[in-house]
């Protein structure tokens, strides 16, 4: 687990704070440096793990959740849809955002996962800057939905 | 037995607020766009357990102007795509009157504060009222396209489009699965 923290000094004690699990460490460090690029706006904090089990520990034993969570699908251990379907049936975790984050662009893989409670698909994109561009995106309106506090049932996204 | 509610207007939050505030035997003035003037300062000391009374109901003192402004402009924004008429002036005047500043002004400081334009706001509240229609289930597309003042019911379907990444009818899907717990 690492811990990136991101500063603005605009809206000081307004952070957002992100989980990724991805079992790729590469995909890992891109992911990262990807979201160190969007410093600009948002203010934010990043958590990583490695996978779907350390993920649902920590989310079981904290009690500072996240403002969104990024899931890989195609885990070792405990899948992407594991993970998804093991948080939604804790009402705790409501309030928190789900994104899928994966290789596959399936119709079938896209409405499962909406279907069983995920609120944003990414195809994971070939290139750095159409990431960056996703996760700003992403990040902006999770923001909107969590600060007009609207109700996250509703929340979708696919890019 | 499952429903369905939504609550589009600032109404709820006022009778909280005024039921909390009489607790404390403030008297107040209400404006319009969703701010309050109380007729006597508050004592400090108050002010802290006013904060502990409005939290549970989510309602929270604001105390910078900056964001004060920002939360009028969302204020008269829901309040747009809520009602069933629409300003007849172009949104960018129509707020400049009502708050007094210039659009350039408030789009600014909008920007600024929530890290989006006014525009792109009123698009995702609109899909959202959008989304909430759907659910509830007892209008046409067409009559929620109205509704929301869409052009045509084949603008109203590439906005949603644009703004989620997904279409209206797999929009329907994703909701009735839900809703049959098909996880």
């Amino acid at each position: 687990m690492a811990t990136i923290k991101q500063g603005d000094t605009r809206n000081p004690g307004l952070k957002m704070s992100v989980f990724l699990a991805d079992d790729d460490s590469d995909d890992r460090t891109i992911f990262s440096e990807a979201f160190e690029k969007i410093r600009d706006d948002l203010q934010t904090e990043l958590l990583l793990f490695e996978n779907g089990l350390e993920l649902i520990a920590h989310m079981k034993s904290t009690t500072e959740l996240p403002h969104i969570i990024f899931l890989d699908l195609n885990m070792p251990l405990k899948s992407g849809k594991e993970c998804l379907r093991e948080l939604r049936q804790d009402r705790r975790f409501d309030g928190v955002s789900i994104a899928i984050y994966s290789t596959s662009n399936a119709a079938s893989d896209i409405e499962d996962t909406f279907s069983g409670g995920a609120n944003v698909y990414i195809h994971k994109p070939d290139n750095f800057d159409q990431l960056k561009k996703a996760l700003r995106q992403v990040l902006k309106l999770n923001w909107q939905f969590h600060m007009t506090g609207m109700n996250k049932e509703t929340f979708f996204l696919n890019i | 037995m499952k429903f369905h509610f939504s609550c589009s207007s600032l109404l709820p939050a006022i009778t909280v607020l005024e039921d909390q505030l009489a607790k404390f035997d403030i008297s107040f003035r209400r404006h319009d766009d969703g701010y309050l003037e109380t007729n006597q300062d508050i004592p400090e000391a108050y002010r802290s357990r006013i904060q502990d009374s409005l939290e549970k109901y989510s309602i929270r003192i604001i105390d910078d102007e900056r964001e004060c402004l920002v939360q009028r402009i969302k204020n008269i924004l829901f309040e747009i795509v809520y009602s069933k008429k629409q300003p007849q002036t172009t949104l960018s005047s129509y707020l400049a009157d009502r708050l007094g500043y210039s659009y350039g002004f408030l789009s600014g400081i909008f920007a600024a504060q929530t890290f989006c334009s006014i525009e792109q706001y009123v698009i995702m509240i609109k899909t959202e009222r959008a989304k909430r229609l759907i659910i509830e289930d007892e209008i046409s597309l067409k009559e929620i396209s109205d509704l929301l003042a869409y052009s045509s019911l084949g603008h109203f379907s590439k906005q949603f489009k644009k703004c989620t990444g997904i279409t209206l009818s797999e929009f329907r899907k994703i909701i009735i699965r839900r809703k049959n717990g098909d996880n």
